[in-house]
């Protein structure tokens, strides 16, 4: 059994416990918290390269994938996977294992801390503390995309609250107290109806499934019998699995969850807020990793355990990204506040993922999955870029910005290229998945009688040009006011972070297929009833 | 050989007198002496039934309580000459400052 | 084969990332390395010309894809679906095309060394010429939809940097952001038809689609006899992008306002690139409209008529408003927009021309005005830029008697605005008069034909009368400006010079090597295709062509050098005021769509901003209200209710307690009285139960 997942979660785990306690001052911690994330981070485009090439197999063994019992009766393809008993009489075990789905947010998650830790090198207020939260966010972040197992993957989504909640609550903005229980409450009710659905699936069929796929009659927490089961249900022949009249219900209840963690219009409201208060690091953890939960666990839970009622409740999520999509692009436009205009932002490209997701098409659902990623890149750019200004000028307020283009080069220059790739220009990353997105809901088989409904979402990719460009032509253009003469540029270690996300989206953009191919596979062996396969 | 059931009467008086001076007098050390008292009827009891059932373990009892009779009273009298010292009296109706 | 031609996009993207990187720092903010890269493209672009001429252009087709590497996976299930990757499509109409914007960019290029010399952020200008130079040339030889796009795209974001370029001036970053989203809107209507298409045929690349439209065992086929309706909707949806890019009505907006950025990016934008896109992509997507015959189909009448009337109509609308322009460059804007609308009426006519079993004439004669029109404009833009540099302002009510100071200038403008307004034998006169003889004999079909022949010509009378207007109001007469304008340098002047050698050249060039026709066709090709028509008629058309353009320019000598007709008399009329008025105010389209964006779709965005602070969020904190309200309640009650009875026991224990401690009195002796009487009792006990005990027993 392989220990790199475990690894994984050991090591931001022990660097949370030592930048607390060895964070003796800003220096020691901010260089604790920077060895420990990078460690994870190299550890993590390890396992991301086994997924590319086999070059590196000889660290931690090739990338086998797990094979239950009677694998020729369909399986799921899962790898690096580890089990453990934890409390067995309840059919609670300690399971770690990826795919396809989740390597690429995996390996945001390191990534991302790195660069808030470096981009937040000059945090002075209680560094260590602050430090040693990130890190354990990192933590319980890298426990959800890896728990296998319904219960760990429960304790890790709690438990990233708890981080959060203190990094709004502690170095967040003036209103940072309303911001971060309003965090806390909404997800948290989001995430307490998902642990209704967690244990209907528990009472629902887990002995039953758990015999047929394992052998053992005993309930289960274990998500590879949901998820293998699903594929022998979906595959030839159809094996028993779980009613439809129980799927239903436990599929929104897990969508209302997934569907406030991602966050979706109406559930949407305690975002802007959490992002206004957050700190830069907090907002670009935040909308870059923590967001992707929801729609890791749609693909995950939704789609590979209730596929009976995916296929009958697509409309649901539809309509849901299609509104998220138009409503956010609008809400934006009238947004004089940097930051929260990106957080609207956030939105509605979580809309995409909606509205992939209900093309039941496969070009459909890879591009939302790929979507979650560029996302992260692109938005955490963004959020950056809103602290910076901050720090730059003492404000993020739109209207009183003005002539940056002059003042800060620097800043604009970036701040230019990650607009127009977080406005889906092609050649940057995110303009792949959205039009990924676009052509599977129009070839879709669910869409076949709106098929040109699709033209409604289109709308938002006009306005979503359109809130940037006005926001570019306020911000950058024009004279610079006197206030802005002596504003500073980006600082070394805010270049540095800058540099590395913005080569990434290049990256990502011109060549698209490497990150592809791995979610392709995802979709291809996981989610084989989806159209277009 | 005096028999056991004398030797019983006279620790039974030996404790009857020591309890009365426990409970009735007022001064402190008479208090105290009648605990010695009580603890010779004791001492007589088991020197008493080490005779009678020739088990020498009773003798040794009783040296032992012997010695750390002559402990505690050393201690007890220490006690009261510190509360006299601070408080004037020895008077056990008037030492009442350990209550609520 | 052709594998070299990846070249010709690498080398300006190279000197995009060099400029870009390191351009601050090099001389002329490098300058010369953005020159050197498009030089370097335009030799290897040379050699593809000359390597397709040689496989047999004239009278024979190259048709080769050179393959690139994968961009999406392809989808295995699904028929006919392949990966959608990049690649190059390299026949005739890629070459010229490569060949032209090379040359073309080149001389710009080297004209800005020039122009730019005294801005600052010109490496900023040089990445982003780069760019798009780039950009344009991966347009035209992208071999599948999408990745025309991404080029198309990649210009979009060039255009938008360089139109906004004086970033201080707020009508720059006003004309970048209209420009932006104005074709942005189009670019939504080409990503539609690139859905519809992907759906219909799963591949985006141009043969496969023509080989599925000629194969009827393949799915495109049967998914379009399914749907006939396709084959209209899918170029018309690419029309859409075409028409957002090119600048026709009604997505025209922008391009007059387009010229706030350099004269250089202007020429850019007008002759080589960008608006050129337009009109490339409607001539690929002659596939569609131009359906193979083993498709039992009709034809896309429909959407041929479109374009053919969206361009008359746009040539005309375009050509009133250059009228009443002051502004130079914006006289050239909308004659841009004219003369581009004369290549979407060629096209259309073309279509049609070849639906009903003629020949390649009109789509011929619309590339060949293209080729021409790039020539003169990019001629006509530098030279204006070369005015502008001498007297520092755009508008002509300003300049006057130029031709003195700038004998060059003025000699090089006058050839571009006779090639403009279609004298012989200048290049104009040859495609205008080609593009108008295709429409006239679509005619023969359809008499809306003719109709829109009549709105061709009178647009080249429109034409020829704007363009010497501009021409002698900046050049004849006195000098009304301030200061003492020179003539520019060399490196400015030279190539125009060179523009002004192809503006007079480039049609006689086309019609000697046996026509245009014979490189740039569609269809089969035909042996020996003269360019100009043979049967008398259309030199009678050919006649008449010119002899309004004549009619034109006398007009305009009469009101603005001699002043016979003098425009005031016009202008005082009511109704000649009206028109002027309407004319200088665009139409009001441009208010129309100010009032648009600015009124209804920020408003739209505030009242949902509104909605979202005070209805959405006040859902959410009412629930938080009354979660609070019943946290309130339950706090209550919890205080009353269930605190209140924890709170009485533990009461009751302080009482009893107090109670209690009474007995400690202290008294040595009442203590010694209680272990008395507890020892009494455990006496009792030990003998009472003992002796009970043995009464049991004993019984």
């Amino acid at each position: 059994m392989s220990y790199l997942l475990s690894l994984l979660l050991v090591i931001p785990f022990v660097g949370f416990i030592v930048t607390w306690v060895g964070g003796v001052n800003q220096k020691a911690a901010k260089w604790l918290a920077l060895a420990f994330s990078l460690a994870a981070t190299v550890l993590a485009t390890i396992l991301l390269a086994s997924f590319l090439t086999p070059g590196l197999d000889f660290l931690f063994g090739p990338r086998v994938a797990e094979l239950p019992p009677n694998a020729n009766d369909g399986y799921v393809p899962l790898y690096f996977v580890e089990r453990y008993p934890w409390v067995p009489q309840l059919g609670m075990n300690y399971i770690l294992g990826v795919d396809g789905l989740s390597v690429p947010l995996l390996w945001l998650t390191p990534f991302l801390t790195t660069l808030g830790i470096v981009f937040s090198w000059t945090e002075e207020r209680r560094p260590k503390e602050f430090f040693a939260l990130l890190l354990l966010l990192e933590f319980s972040l890298s426990g959800v995309f890896m728990a296998l197992d319904f219960f760990l993957f429960f304790v890790f989504w709690e438990l990233v609250l708890i981080p959060m909640f203190f990094l709004i609550g502690i170095w967040g903005g003036p209103n940072r107290r309303y911001a971060s229980l309003k965090f806390l409450v909404y997800t948290h009710v989001g995430s307490v109806i998902m642990l209704l659905s967690i244990f209907g699936m528990y009472w629902a069929g887990s002995a039953e499934l758990n015999a047929a796929i394992y052998g053992s009659s005993t309930r289960t927490f274990d998500m590879t019998v949901f998820l293998h089961g699903a594929i022998r249900h979906m595959g030839p022949p159809a094996a028993s699995y779980l009613q439809i009249g129980a799927q239903v219900p436990i599929f929104i209840a897990f969508l209302f969850g997934f569907a406030v963690k991602l966050p979706s219009v109406p559930f949407h409201t305690w975002l802007p807020d959490a992002h206004v208060e957050a700190p830069t690091a907090g907002s670009v953890l935040l909308a870059g990793v923590l967001l992707k939960m929801g729609g890791y666990g749609i693909f995950r839970v939704n789609f590979g355990m209730l596929p009976d009622a995916s296929r009958d409740l697509w409309w649901v999520m539809g309509i849901l990204g299609i509104v998220s999509m138009v409503y956010a692009a609008f809400v934006c436009l009238a947004q004089v506040d940097l930051k929260r205009l990106i957080a609207y932002s956030s939105i509605g490209h979580m809309g995409f993922v909606l509205l992939g997701a209900s093309s039941l098409h496969i070009l459909g659902v890879e591009g939302a999955i790929f979507q979650l990623f560029n996302h992260g890149l692109i938005t955490a750019v963004l959020f950056m870029l809103a602290g910076s200004v901050k720090h730059s000028t003492g404000t993020r307020n739109i209207p009183e910005l003005r002539g940056l283009g002059k003042a800060l080069p620097q800043f604009s220059f970036v701040l230019i290229v990650a607009f127009f790739a977080s406005l889906g220009l092609p050649g940057f990353n995110s303009f792949w998945s959205e039009f990924m997105v676009f052509v599977g809901s129009y070839s879709g088989p669910t869409l076949e009688p709106w098929r040109r409904l699709v033209i409604v979402p289109l709308v938002s990719i006009v306005i979503t040009a359109a809130y940037y460009v006005y926001t570019m032509q306020r911000v950058l253009f024009g004279e610079v006011p006197e206030k802005y003469k002596d504003a500073h540029d980006l600082p070394g270690h805010e270049r540095l972070s800058y540099a590395v996300l913005l080569g990434l989206i290049l990256a990502v953009g011109i060549f698209p297929v490497w990150w592809l191919s791995m979610i392709d596979e995802f979709a291809r062996q996981v989610l084989p009833w989806l159209g277009g396969v | 050989m005096i028999p056991l059931e004398y030797e019983l009467i006279l620790s039974s008086l030996l404790l009857a007198i020591g309890l009365y001076g426990i409970l009735a007098r007022k001064n402190g050390i008479i208090v105290l002496m009648s605990i010695e008292i009580i603890l010779n009827a004791a001492v007589l009891n088991f020197v008493a039934f080490s005779a009678y059932k020739g088990d020498p373990a009773g003798g040794v009892f009783a040296l032992l309580a012997i010695a750390v009779a002559a402990a505690e009273a050393a201690v007890g009298l220490a006690v009261f000459l510190s509360i006299y010292q601070t408080h004037g009296t020895i008077e056990l109706d008037k030492v009442r400052f350990l209550r609520w | 084969m052709f594998e070299y031609a990846w070249l010709i996009l690498l080398f300006p993207l190279f000197a995009f990332l060099i400029v870009g990187l390191v351009g601050r720092r090099l001389p002329q903010g490098g300058g010369h390395v953005a020159v050197g890269g498009i030089a370097a493209s335009l030799v290897v672009s040379g050699y593809l010309f000359w390597e397709v001429l040689g496989q047999g252009a004239l009278g024979g087709e190259v048709h080769t894809t050179v393959d690139g590497y994968v961009w999406i996976p392809g989808i295995e299930g699904l028929a006919g679906s392949q990966a959608i990757h990049v690649g190059l499509l390299i026949d005739n109409l890629s070459a010229l095309m490569l060949l032209l914007v090379s040359f073309l960019c080149l001389l710009i290029f080297v004209y800005s060394l020039g122009y730019m010399r005294e801005e600052e952020g010109k490496h900023r200008y040089y990445a982003e010429v780069s760019l798009f130079s780039a950009g344009m040339l991966g347009t035209v030889s992208a071999d599948n939809f999408l990745q025309l796009m991404v080029f198309w795209e990649i210009m979009g974001l060039c255009s938008y940097l360089l139109i906004g370029f004086w970033y201080h001036k707020p009508e720059a970053a006003k004309a970048a952001k209209k420009a932006f989203l104005v074709t942005r809107v189009g670019d939504v209507i080409f990503l539609v038809g690139i859905l519809v298409i992907w759906n219909t045929f799963h591949t985006l690349v141009f043969d496969e689609i023509v080989a599925q439209m000629a194969d009827s065992g393949s799915e495109g086929f049967a998914a379009l006899l399914a749907a006939p309706q396709l084959l209209t909707i899918i170029p018309l949806l690419l029309f859409g992008g075409a028409i957002g890019k090119s600048a026709q009505f009604p997505l025209h907006a922008w391009l007059p306002d387009a010229m706030e950025g350099p004269a250089t990016v202007s020429a850019l934008i007008h002759a080589a690139t960008m608006v050129k896109a337009g009109v490339y992509l409607t001539a690929r997507s002659f596939i569609f409209l131009v359906p193979p015959a083993a498709l039992p189909l009709e034809a896309p009448t429909v959407a041929i008529l479109v374009i053919a009337v969206v361009g008359g109509f746009t040539a005309f609308f375009a050509g009133t408003m250059a009228l009443t322009a002051y502004d130079i460059k914006r006289v050239l804007a909308f004659s841009t927009i004219s003369q581009l609308a004369y290549m979407f009426l060629g096209l259309g006519a073309g279509a049609w021309l070849l639906t009903h079993g003629g020949e390649t004439l009109g789509y011929t004669a619309a590339l060949f005005h293209l080729f021409n029109h790039a020539f003169f404009k990019a001629l006509l833009f530098l030279s204006a830029g070369s005015v502008i540099h001498a007297v520092h302002t755009n508008d002509m009510r300003e300049m006057g008697g130029l031709a003195r100071h700038l004998p060059i200038t003025s000699k090089v403008m006058l050839v571009g605005s006779l090639a403009l307004a279609g004298i012989v034998p200048f290049s104009g006169f040859f495609s205008k008069g080609e593009v108008l003889s295709a429409t006239f004999e679509a005619a023969h079909e359809a008499p809306v034909f003719y109709l829109l022949y009549a709105l061709g010509v009178l647009t080249a009378l429109l034409t020829a009368f704007y363009t010497f207007r501009m021409w002698l109001m900046t050049f004849h007469g006195e000098y009304r400006g301030q200061g003492h304008p020179h003539e520019s340098p060399a490196v400015m002047t030279a190539p125009l010079v060179v523009l002004a050698g192809f503006a007079v050249a480039s049609g006689l060039l086309a019609y000697g090597m046996n026509g245009f026709g014979n490189l740039v066709f569609f269809g089969e090709p035909h042996a020996q295709m003269p360019l100009v028509g043979v049967p008398l008629a259309e030199y009678a058309l050919e006649g008449l062509t010119l002899g309004v353009a004549l009619l034109g320019i006398v007009l305009a000598w009469s009101v603005y050098a001699t002043r016979r007709i003098p425009a005031e008399r016009f202008t005082a009329a009511p109704s000649g005021a009206f028109l002027h008025r309407l004319l200088s105010r665009r139409y009001g389209i441009d208010d129309l769509y100010d009032a648009i964006g600015a009124k209804a779709v920020a408003g739209l965005a505030r009242a949902l901003d509104w909605f979202d602070r005070n209805v959405v969020d006040g859902v959410v904190n009412v629930v938080g209200r009354g979660g609070l309200a019943a946290a309130a309640g339950t706090d209550a009650f919890d205080r009353r209710v269930v605190d209140g009875a924890v709170n009485a026991l533990s009461l009751e224990t302080v009482r009893a307690s107090w109670r209690l401690r009474q007995r400690q009195t202290g008294q040595v002796q009442t203590y010694a009285w209680m272990v008395v009487f507890g020892i009494v009792i455990v006496i009792v006990l030990v003998v009472g139960v003992s002796w009970f005990l043995r009464l049991q027993r004993g019984g």
